[in-house]
């Protein structure tokens, strides 16, 4: 074999006995053969073991819903990204960033969420603040940037994200915002986020932008009651919201309200009028199933899209707590049609898949459930499980549907998952972008499940993307190769 | 700032500096970064360089939080340090700031010292880099950090530390009058410097891998020992390896950086980065280094003139060379009447958007629009000149040079100056897009193709892969319209014949 370069770490043997110990005993050096080298340290901090589970026999209760552990270089970003996330997807909204550059500059258009009809969701403005603004403050110049949107392109609705430094210097952006719905009058909502990256985790994002969502609808409460429901925590990534609501109107379940994906000013204040919400993404939306029930008096139910089993029980459920034994009846017979027709593709790719091992570390708890019933259905065991922001009850029934060896994990980090995808031998991670090339060089497949992605998952036709997406990346021939050389 | 919009930015031209921090400090041998401040920078800032090089990218964040913002973010950075050094063992760490430090006012030296007083007898070379993201781009923040690691690694005179068998000698931090390990490691895969030859530095903005690569054989083939700062090109370009490290330990090593203080000359290829911002500066009045700022090596001229600059520094001009410079100005020849029709917006960092605006007037393409995010008054007059000379040649009324700009303001004079072709990063899809017009990507950042690693730009072959797309561009263009336009405007029914 030709020789190629090889970077590889071997361990000296002088010792040291401070607390960084590991950093003397560690010195890099750059061979250029392919001789066996030490294997890489550990990857689990002191202070993480806490929120990693290995095995049933300890017990599967972990810590999570906690701040990410400094230096940890955990995979989650901020309380701004959470609130970004949930409300983008708004079509006609004005996204306003207040703060300097980079948090626009770094969210500015990276997600799929589609629109049947505004783009503007898809630009980026930012108040760009400099370092006079910063020492003078920057709520005239939002006030400023406000009246001039306002004038040149009559918007109906505008988000204003307070990033970081905002609440640092004292711009009261509460202020600016009220004022500017005062001035303007017209309907104009302008409605302020709060959300400094360092306030929390992503999570408290979620919750800003549900709180942000209702502000929205509040003064629409008095309307009167329809047939028909809102989908909740759907972010039409890949047209997937767009699926859903085919597959209900069909049944005869009218969709009044998508919050957020594929939402508009317009469509969204006609959520408070709904039967019924149902709630898809669990994590950044059961706030606001639960304060659209104690506000508008709306009960919810959690549905999950993913795989077949997931699609066919949300799809009843829906249709059972509407109470209409026709809509029940419909319900029924196009699952157990839907479920037919996908079983003959399953069993096509299953030869081909059962026995692979995966690792899954997705946002939410409730995707990474419906992720590892759909790798049983293949036959693909789940070594590995981790969420950015699972909770406390969904690592438990985390915890009853993976085997007594599986390794589930919060919040983790790229060491970790290094360590525990070599350990566990995954074949495939599914996950998001930062974590592709760690799968990549680790010689593992990958398949993304995170909000950039362009092939939709969820429902039936999710389903068959979701087979081929495994199957190409598992099974491809490049493998061979690279697993070759990597002896 | 927009044109449409004055208050806002649209779209923006530009990233915050840490981002250009962390990317510099990626050109260091076995560097981590921490940027210090909230959880959501490093995370942002992953996500950016992990879809544009394909490779693992890992910063850490002090992860400040809600406490640590009212009370000072010390306790955080100091544990951030030592978890970041149990998990990956580095050499170095550079600790940025961000908007949110620098606003609380965090003295992020104090706490680096204290770290150091914590934990004697620690191996680590802690680098602090100022890069609060109000405070300018990436570009300037990639600056900072090249700048930051000069200045704070303790140089080392010529002929003392070199011992001739592969080791280093001790570094003295005299900051912290901490010991810099004395380790015995072979020779990395950088530039290489004998003691009995003199070296030259070379300083690069944000350069592609590839470019990178290029770069060091280039330098290698006039027959120079040079020391090249940073160097990307291994650890954001690796190889498969049986063993997954977990830290990058390609890049220029501080040993290296130590003896940038010794060199006969420093080549900075920037033309706009100011004296307190500017390595090439501090190591000249640090030091005595005498420098130059050179263009980026692109186009006949920027090559002419970095070629120039390494002959009197010694450096060989090989026949290959010169056949490389024919060949170059053969394919000028060959593609200059597609490249004429040519009308381009040029977006990018400054001594991009300069060198690439150089390369089209050399060949006709008109740069209708030449934009950077960054704000940079030299901008304007250093290319003005020139591309009014390429546009007078065929009468285009105008073009638009503009600093501080962002995307909306492009995509305007994009339509309003009938621009055809876009040469920059791939933020610049979406104008291309909407107007139907292609796209060369060769800046970071590079979201929707893979490749980002490897795009080359710079030297004769560099200049000629940018020149080749243009002029294809620009023959796909005419191929796939001619003959439906031609037809629609001269056809004309046979007289008689039956409708």
């Amino acid at each position: 074999m030709e020789t190629s370069v090889d970077f590889t770490e071997a361990p000296t043997t002088s010792g040291a006995s401070s607390v960084i110990a590991p950093v003397i005993t560690h010195v890099a050096e750059v061979t250029l053969t392919h001789e066996a080298s030490a294997p890489s340290s550990p990857g689990i901090l002191q202070e993480r073991s806490g929120s990693i589970s290995c095995s049933k026999k300890k017990g599967r209760s972990i810590e999570c819903e906690k701040e990410s552990v400094s230096g940890a270089v955990s995979q989650r970003a901020c309380v701004y990204c959470g609130a970004r996330v949930v409300l983008n997807p708004i079509t006609d909204a004005y996204h306003i960033v207040h703060g300097p550059i980079g948090c626009a500059s770094y969210t500015w258009d990276i997600r799929g969420s589609l629109t049947s009809d505004s783009e503007i969701y898809r630009n980026s403005f930012s108040t760009d603040l400099r370092e006079t603004d910063i020492v003078f403050g920057g709520a005239e110049k939002l006030t400023k940037a406000i009246d001039e949107l306002v004038e040149k392109a009559a918007p109906k609705l505008i988000f204003v994200y307070a990033t970081c430094i905002v609440g640092v210097i004292g711009d009261d952006v509460e202020a600016v915002c009220r004022m500017a719905e005062h001035k303007h009058g017209g309907g104009l909502r302008v409605i302020p986020v709060k959300a400094p990256g360092f306030s929390g985790t992503k999570t408290q994002g979620y919750k800003l932008a549900c709180d942000a969502i209702m502000e929205l609808l509040l003064p629409h409460r008095e309307q009167p009651q329809q047939f028909g429901i809102n989908i909740l925590g759907d972010y039409n990534l890949a047209g997937e919201m767009w699926i859903i609501k085919g597959y209900l109107e069909d049944l005869g379940i009218p969709v009044l309200s998508t919050i957020t994906g594929d939402a508009s000013h317009d469509k969204l204040i006609r959520a408070p009028g709904a039967l019924l919400n149902i709630v898809q993404c669990a994590g950044s939306s059961s706030y606001l199933a639960n304060r659209m029930e104690e506000e508008f008096g709306i009960p919810h139910i959690k549905v999950s899209f993913f795989g077949v089993e997931d699609t066919s029980a949300s799809i009843l459920r829906v249709a059972e707590a509407l109470g209409d034994p026709d809509i029940f009846a419909r319900a029924r017979a196009f699952v157990v049609r839907r479920s037919a027709e996908a079983r003959p593709f399953i069993e096509q790719y299953r030869p081909k898949l059962a026995g692979k091992r995966a690792a899954i570390f997705v946002g939410g708890g409730f995707k990474a459930i419906s992720l590892i019933r759909q790798f049983n259905e293949l036959g693909i065991k789940t070594v590995v499980v981790g969420t950015q922001t699972g909770k406390q009850d969904e690592y438990e029934l985390i915890g009853e549907l993976v085997d007594a060896d599986t390794v589930i994990l919060d919040d983790a980090n790229p060491a970790e998952l290094e360590q525990f995808m070599l350990e566990k031998q995954a074949d495939i991670l599914v996950g998001g972008v930062k974590e592709r090339p760690l799968a990549y060089k680790l010689g593992v497949a990958f398949c993304d499940h995170n909000h950039e992605r362009k092939h939709p998952l969820a429902g039936f036709e999710g389903i068959e993307s979701f087979i081929r997406e495994i199957n190409l990346s598992i099974n491809s021939p490049v493998w061979q190769f690279v697993r070759g050389d990597r002896g | 700032m927009s044109d449409n919009l004055v208050n806002l930015n649209v779209n923006p031209c530009k990233m915050c500096m840490p981002m250009g921090a962390v990317t510099a400090l990626y050109g260091i041998r076995g560097c981590m970064s921490i940027l210090h401040g909230s959880q959501g920078c490093a995370t942002y800032m992953r996500r950016h360089l992990a879809t544009h090089f394909n490779e693992p990218i890992d910063i850490a964040s002090s992860a400040l939080t809600e406490q640590g913002t009212v009370f000072g973010g010390e306790a955080n950075l100091l544990k951030g340090l030592s978890n970041l050094i149990e998990l990956y063992h580095p050499e170095v760490i550079g600790v940025c700031t961000t908007c949110l430090a620098e606003t609380i006012g965090e003295d992020t030296r104090a706490i680096i010292n204290k770290f150091y007083e914590q934990n004697p007898g620690l191996a680590v070379k802690i680098i602090d880099v100022s890069s609060p993201g109000y405070g300018g781009t990436q570009n300037e923040g990639f600056f900072a950090a090249v700048r930051a690691v000069i200045e704070q690694v303790e140089p080392v005179e010529l002929g003392q530390g070199h011992k001739g068998d592969g080791s280093f000698c001790v570094l003295e931090d005299a900051e912290n009058s901490k010991i810099i390990e004395n380790t015995k490691r072979t020779v990395p895969l950088v530039s290489s410097v004998s003691p009995d030859k003199g070296w030259i530095n070379i300083i690069t903005p944000m350069i592609s891998p590839a470019d990178t690569r290029w770069l060091k054989g280039f330098l290698r083939e006039l027959g120079l020992d040079f020391i090249l700062m940073p160097d990307l090109s291994d650890n954001l370009d690796g190889v498969t390896v049986k063993t997954y490290q977990r830290l990058k330990i390609g890049g220029t090593p501080l040993s290296e950086v130590a003896r940038m203080a010794g060199a006969q000359l420093t080549v900075e290829f920037s033309e706009y980065t100011k004296p307190g911002e500017s390595p090439a500066v501090f190591l000249n009045q640090a030091h005595g280094v005498p420098y130059v700022q050179l263009p980026l090596p692109m186009g006949i001229r920027g090559m002419d003139a970095f070629i120039e600059a390494l002959q009197e520094q010694g450096g060989l001009v090989s026949d290959e060379l010169l056949r490389a410079r024919g060949r170059y100005l053969d394919a000028m020849v060959d593609g200059h009447k597609y490249c004429a029709r040519a009308r381009a917006a040029v977006f990018g960092e400054p001594d991009f958007v300069t060198a690439t605006v150089r390369l089209c007037c050399e060949n006709g393409i008109v740069p209708v629009i030449a934009a950077t995010g960054s704000v940079c008054a030299d901008l304007k007059p250093s290319i003005e000149a020139e591309i009014a000379a390429c546009a007078d040649i065929s009468f285009a009324e105008k073009a638009e040079i503009r600093d501080d700009c962002d995307f909306d303001t492009i995509e305007k004079y994009c339509q309003e100056l009938g621009a055809n072709l876009m040469i920059g990063s791939s933020e610049g899809r979406r104008i291309a897009r909407r107007l139907g017009i292609p796209l060369i990507r060769c800046a970071f950042p590079i979201h929707d193709h893979v490749g980002g690693q490897r795009v080359r730009t710079l030297g004769f072959d560099g200049s000629l892969n940018i020149l080749d797309q243009v002029a294809n561009a620009m023959l796909d263009k005419t191929s796939a319209s001619f003959r439906t336009e031609l037809y629609q405007k001269f056809y004309k029914d046979e007289v008689g014949a039956a409708s």
